[in-house]
Formats: structure tokens, C-alpha cells, sequence
């Protein structure tokens, strides 16, 4: 009797054993065509990346130096010309000091808000999840109309 | 963009019209905001189309926040500069990240508050 019970615990131990054997093979043939799609190649290098983080800084650097000319050979006028809700955004944003600085036209100050308003602007637009075709979109309303201010600008140099 | 310039720089009371001020803006630095414009179109698609081993996203310093040697550059070093505040970013920074780790390969170059040199006109 003990060894008929004993038979019958092998052979339910080796049916187990066999389920469990084909459990394994099927998820290994499961996880082996997976694995294909789980092996990530960067097609850019870490340090292309950070060299185009150089290139942003580069030109954010030189259009902060471009806009300065806007207002460091001018003398100040009295009066405002942006709306109080505006100024308390722009002076909650960036502090009453720092917009104190601005307002007194300390070169560094302005600098800073306009490298500052431009790396928050680059963050921003980078930051979603669109990917490159919604950005392209973003980007090419608003490339489309610094063009069409330049094209407006030009007319008016010709002119003058 | 031209307009957030803008009222930036009329903070400054240099303008006396506003439709001067932007075209001022767009006249002077017209070709190098259209530059950056570019240049993050590029970089955006790198970074979401290029990049699969980890995500990689722009580190800027929102003004106000407490400086953190570890992750931020100062742009003037100055000692003691763990315990300033950031008056404003003048340089982006790049962070990976890869499951919970996070790595800052590129620091933001920030200016601290305390640093911003008194303007002639005080003096």
C-alpha cells in the first residue's frame, strides 16, 4: 500500500516537475523575443548631448548680448509700459530684488532675467511629451513670427 | 517669446511704445532667437528620439531656490556659496535619469542673489 502511495506522489511529482519544465520553456522563448525589443542602443552619445546643451548655452549667451543693445545705449523714460498683472508675474517669478535690479538697469541683472526667461523657455517647450513633432509645432509658430518681425524690421531699415 | 522679451526689457523703462520695444527686440536679436529656436528643435528630438537607454531632460534653477553645490555651478564661486539663493539661470544643466537614478551630467551655471553687482546709479 505505502509503495503504491509513493508510486503515485512520484508520478504526481514528476507531472509537476514536466508543467513546470514547459512553464519555463515558454516564458524563456517569451522573454528571449522580448529582449530584442528591450536592448537599447543610443543612436547619439553622451556627449553629443551635452555638446548640444554647450551649443543652447552658446547662443543664449549671444542673444542676451544682442538684446542689451535694445536698452544699455538709451536713457531711461518715465512711465511703464506693461500692465500691473504682468509686472507682479514677472516680479513674483523672479523676486522683489532681483526685479528691483532690473528696474535700477544693473547690466547684470537684465542680463540674467533674459538668460533666465530664455532657459526656462527652452525647459519648457523640451519638457513635454509630445516629442519632436508637436515642439515643431510650437517652435515653428513661434520661429514664424520672429521671422515675420525681422521681415517687418527690414522694411523699415530699407525705408529709413 | 518676443513679447515675454519685451516686457522683460521695458521693466527697464527704455522704451516709450511698446510695438517699438518688440520690434526692437526681434530687430536686434532676431537671428540668434531663431538659432535657439533651432538648436532646441534639434536637441529635442534628440533627447526623445535618440536617447532610449535612459531619459535626458534640461535642468534649469527656478530664481529664489537655495544653491546646491552638488547639482549647481556658480557662476562667480564665490566661498560660503551653499547657503545663497539664485537669483537667476544663465546656463542650462542636463540630468539622466535611468530607473531611480538620476545623474546630473552637465550642472545649470546659476547666479547667486548676493552677487549681483550694485548698479552704477546706486553709486
Amino acid at each position: 500500500m505505502k509503495l503504491n502511495e509513493s508510486r503515485a506522489a512520484l508520478a504526481h511529482a514528476h507531472a509537476r516537475l514536466s508543467e513546470k519544465d514547459r512553464l519555463l520553456s515558454e516564458r524563456t522563448t517569451e522573454l528571449s523575443a522580448a529582449q530584442a525589443f528591450l536592448t537599447r542602443v543610443d543612436a547619439v552619445s553622451e556627449a553629443e548631448v551635452v555638446g548640444m546643451v554647450e551649443n543652447l548655452n552658446t547662443l543664449i549667451s549671444s542673444a542676451s548680448g544682442a538684446l542689451s543693445a535694445t536698452w544699455d545705449q538709451r536713457e531711461p523714460v518715465p512711465g511703464t509700459l506693461v500692465d500691473e498683472p504682468d509686472l507682479q508675474l514677472i516680479r513674483d517669478y523672479f523676486g522683489d530684488s532681483m526685479f528691483e535690479e532690473v528696474a535700477a538697469r544693473n547690466p547684470v541683472a537684465v542680463t540674467l532675467a533674459v538668460d533666465t526667461y530664455l532657459v526656462q523657455f527652452i525647459e519648457r517647450v523640451t519638457s513635454g511629451w509630445g516629442g519632436g513633432a508637436t515642439t515643431g509645432v510650437v517652435l515653428g509658430e513661434i520661429y514664424g513670427m520672429i521671422s515675420a518681425k525681422g521681415k517687418v524690421n527690414e522694411h523699415v531699415c530699407s525705408q529709413g | 517669446m518676443i513679447e515675454d522679451l519685451t516686457k522683460i526689457l521695458v521693466i527697464t523703462r527704455t522704451f516709450s511704445d511698446f510695438s517699438e520695444a518688440m520690434e526692437a527686440v526681434g530687430y536686434s536679436a532676431g537671428t540668434e532667437l531663431r538659432a535657439i529656436i533651432e538648436a532646441t528643435l534639434r536637441f529635442d528630438d534628440t533627447i526623445k528620439t535618440k536617447i532610449a537607454s535612459s531619459d535626458m531632460s534640461i535642468y534649469v534653477v527656478p530664481p529664489g531656490t537655495t544653491f546646491i553645490g552638488e547639482t549647481m555651478m556658480d557662476e562667480f564661486g564665490k566661498e560660503g556659496g551653499e547657503c545663497g539663493i539664485v537669483a537667476g539661470t544663465m546656463e542650462i544643466g542636463l540630468v539622466q535619469r535611468m530607473g531611480n537614478m538620476e545623474k546630473v551630467l552637465r550642472k545649470p551655471k546659476v547666479i547667486l542673489a548676493r552677487d549681483l553687482p550694485e548698479p552704477e546709479s546706486k553709486e
